[in-house]
């Protein structure tokens, strides 16, 4: 069963550029890290196909990728990146293009 | 049954084979998603679940489908044609198809059949684990949900080739 994350807290207008190319990753610590990439569990996906696609994406070892998904089918949904926004955007993308149920959501929206 | 085997060498590169019947049950499901694609009004609930909302917030959801919508409906058409590449360059005989995947393809392939899973879920509206779901003889949407499995099978013996000795 797929969840949905309840609220995301309101965000500053900043400039949206878009692309499909993995952008770089950031170095400012401060501000890399605010947004969060969930993914929910699903009842169609393949707990196998979760776990290629979690190595394939996040270049995890299989021990992780399993963690991971073990937590999105038991618990219903795993945080599975913390980064920048555009680079979160970059992560939710590509697990859509996988088929994979992913959100992102402010760090702090509790 | 499909099988999958790799290539001699060590390269990451496998052929699957696909029996007659199986060849030409896949040989068509591209067609399937292209028309839903091409009309994605007509089926909006498929839609959603092929293109989930990135954000739980209203606002930032209908921002973010503004700037990357038509992106991702391209992305969806061109890995169909990644896809029916594969099926035209695939070789055919009496024992069905073979179809020589590399790496970038069989993970192409690997989204492709799951794209197609979704989209008959989606549409029989299976909302909880797909294994415990039965039907009964007669029922029907019993061959779509044959097809489902099928796919599943199909994925499942896919991914057991491609994570066969990959690296961790």
């Amino acid at each position: 069963m797929t969840g949905r994350a309840a609220s995301i807290a309101p965000h500053a207008a900043r400039p949206r550029t878009r692309t499909r190319s993995e952008p770089a990753e950031s170095t400012d610590t401060r501000t890399s890290r605010p947004w969060n990439v969930i993914v929910w569990d699903d009842p169609v996906n393949l707990m196998t196909y979760v776990v290629y696609v979690f190595q394939r994406l996040f270049g995890w070892d299989e021990q992780k990728a399993t963690k991971h998904m073990l937590e999105v089918h038991t618990q219903g949904r795993s945080l599975v990146q913390s980064v920048d926004r555009e680079r979160g955007e970059f992560f939710v993308t590509r697990l859509h293009g996988y088929g994979l149920q992913a959100t992102l959501e402010r760090a702090d929206a509790g | 049954m499909a099988r999958v085997v790799a290539d001699a060498g060590g390269a990451r590169r496998w052929t699957l084979h696909l029996p007659p019947l199986e060849a030409r049950l896949v040989a068509g499901l591209p067609a399937q998603i292209e028309r839903l694609l091409t009309h994605p009004e007509e089926n909006r609930r498929v839609i959603e679940r092929l293109f989930p909302p990135a954000y739980a917030d209203a606002a930032e959801q209908t921002e973010n489908q503004r700037l990357l919508g038509a992106s991702l409906l391209e992305a969806r058409r061109e890995l169909l044609d990644v896809v029916r590449g594969q099926l035209a360059a695939a070789t055919a005989d009496a024992q069905g198809l073979q179809i020589a995947l590399d790496e970038p393809g069989v993970d192409a392939f690997l989204r492709f059949v799951n794209d197609v899973r979704l989209v008959i879920a989606t549409d029989l509206d299976i909302r909880s684990n797909l294994s415990e779901r039965t039907l009964p003889p007669g029922h029907p949407d019993a061959p779509r949900h044959s097809l489902l499995v099928y796919l599943g099978g199909l994925e499942a013996v896919l991914l057991a080739a491609v994570t066969d000795g990959a690296a961790g």
